[in-house]
């Protein structure tokens, strides 16, 4: 097995881009990692697109800017988690030595209003059960239920978020939101408001993937990137089905192949299309003991000072949610965090960097290197 | 339409399969399994837990228990319901978790594990006239 590398990686900034198409998007986003990255675009064997939205062919679409050297593209759809998906199936290739280098785009333009329900068709979408801030609800009960987790610690995930974001140019929202401001705002799916929900955002994101022999040829400012981890639905006796995987065991398994574990984690992105997420997930990828989470996020373990810093560019929350883009998005900030290159929002000399992005089309976790 | 040609239909009939006239008995459809004899609701081809083949197997859904509980004040595009209503996740005896409205709650009082009955509804009347029937659940 071969080495991977992130070479070089790319954004268009979050936001509701009325006035531009997905080809406009990934083209910046393409050509930021592109310069980044310094490569000749000629070296590119494969394309992967992350993408849900979209029917007339994104992976053309979203490549037509850069380059038509034939090469074979893919759209990779895996609802919230395509793009890290994409990746994932990169780091596999090239570590398997099908490719020395490939590119991934993210790249999403949203539907306007509330998404679509999960009842795919059939009673809960009749009924209005299934909407999806109501899913995240559904767990957030049980969590405070269970553990006695309170109403106020997710609303502070959403403080926190809104706070990195105004330190990320490239966010959706760069305003902070008081404690007051969350709690008050119109009632989604309690204990969920509207300020606790990801924003439908329009944008793209894009990352140069190689093997570390081919790296070298152009540069040594790489990130290594350690493991990948992924899951879909899991039934389980007694519970409700979790769609994206089951969280810990993706988290295992990415730890073991990296060699590392959680306490090694400097820097991690997590995915909070709804404030309750951060609180599970830092819970499920072991920062803290199951049922801690409100609590540990409370405390500010997970502030950009704090023990573990968590979604530094504002999240799903705040950098925005383009479904197809989250995941590159996501690892666009690791980069930035592992390179020292993240401004102010940089947090202090880490090494090590973890990425969780769900959703209902399967999950992953990956683990970066600097 | 005449009344007497008026038939109860199935909000979704792949799980749910309403009385077949006025206070008759409702199910859901679910799955058991031939060679473990696990349930999945709805059913499957394959059982989760073995792989093996399974076969239709009514659920009574009479007796069941709260997983979990929230307060909808979205609505949701296309839905028929208005909130606010709870949607509230319910255990069945068999192991299988089902989504759905509980009605005449108090949200506040609620609990994991209260006991939940399964109570039939009309949820609206489709294009021929039928009543299109649901369920919901409320507290024992």
């Amino acid at each position: 097995m071969r080495d991977v590398v992130i070479l070089g990686v790319g954004i268009h900034k979050f936001a509701k881009s009325w006035d531009k198409t997905i080809d406009e998007l990934s083209g910046e986003a393409a050509m930021m990692a592109i310069k980044d990255a310094g490569i000749n675009p000629m070296d590119i064997e494969a394309g992967f697109v992350g993408n849900v939205y979209e029917f007339a062919p994104p992976g053309p679409r979203a490549f037509g800017q850069i380059l038509q050297t034939g090469i074979p593209i893919t759209k990779i759809e895996t609802a919230c988690a395509s793009s890290t998906r994409a990746l994932g199936i990169c780091y596999q290739l090239i570590s398997a030595g099908v490719y020395d280098m490939c590119m991934v785009i993210g790249v999403e333009k949203m539907p306007r209003g509330p998404i679509a329900g999960l009842g795919a068709g059939g009673y809960g979408d009749i009924m209005g059960t299934a909407p999806p801030p109501g899913a995240y609800a559904l767990m957030a009960m049980r969590h405070m239920k269970q553990y006695g987790t309170k109403r106020e610690h997710f609303a502070y995930v959403s403080v926190k978020s809104h706070k990195n974001a105004t330190m990320n140019p490239y966010a959706q929202y760069q305003k902070e939101m008081t404690m007051e401001e969350v709690v008050n705002s119109r009632v989604i799916s309690y204990p969920i408001n509207l300020y606790e929900c990801s924003p439908n955002s329009d944008g793209a994101a894009a990352a140069i993937i190689c093997s570390k022999e081919k790296a070298k040829q152009y540069s040594t400012r790489f990130i290594t990137m350690a493991s990948y981890a992924a899951g879909g639905p899991l039934w389980r006796e007694g519970e409700p089905v979790y769609i994206a995987g089951y969280t810990p065991d993706m988290a295992k398994e990415a730890y073991e192949r990296a060699g590392i574990g959680p306490e090694d984690v400097n820097v991690a992105q997590v995915h909070d299309a709804f404030s309750p997420a951060e609180i599970f997930e830092v819970e499920d990828l072991g920062f803290c003991p199951h049922g801690e989470g409100g609590p540990f996020v409370w405390e500010g373990n997970t502030g950009i000072n704090g023990k573990i810093p968590v979604n530094t560019d504002g999240g799903l929350l705040s950098r925005g949610h383009p479904l197809g883009a989250t995941g590159l998005a996501m690892l666009f900030e690791l980069v930035m965090q592992l390179r020292g290159e993240a401004g102010p929002r940089q947090v202090k000399d880490p090494k090590v960097a973890l990425l969780q992005n769900g959703g209902v089309g399967g999950g992953v976790v990956e683990i970066f290197k600097s | 339409m005449a009344s007497a040609d008026k038939k109860m239909v199935s909000v979704d009939s792949f799980i749910f399969k309403p009385p077949s006239s006025p206070g008759g008995e409702a199910h859901f459809i679910g799955g058991r399994c031939t060679k473990c004899g696990g349930y999945t609701l709805p059913r499957k081809m394959l059982c989760f837990r073995c792989g093996g083949e399974m076969e239709v197997a009514p659920l009574p859904g009479t007796k069941g228990t709260l997983y979990s509980f929230t307060l909808n004040q979205q609505p949701m595009p296309g839905a028929e319901i208005m909130p606010p209503y709870i949607i509230a996740q319910v255990l069945l005896p068999e192991g299988v978790v089902v989504e759905t409205v509980l009605i005449d709650a108090d949200f506040e009082s609620l609990q994991p594990g209260m006991a939940v009955d399964m109570v039939v509804e009309k949820l609206k009347e489709d294009e021929e006239g039928n009543d299109v029937m649901t369920f919901k659940y409320k507290l024992v």
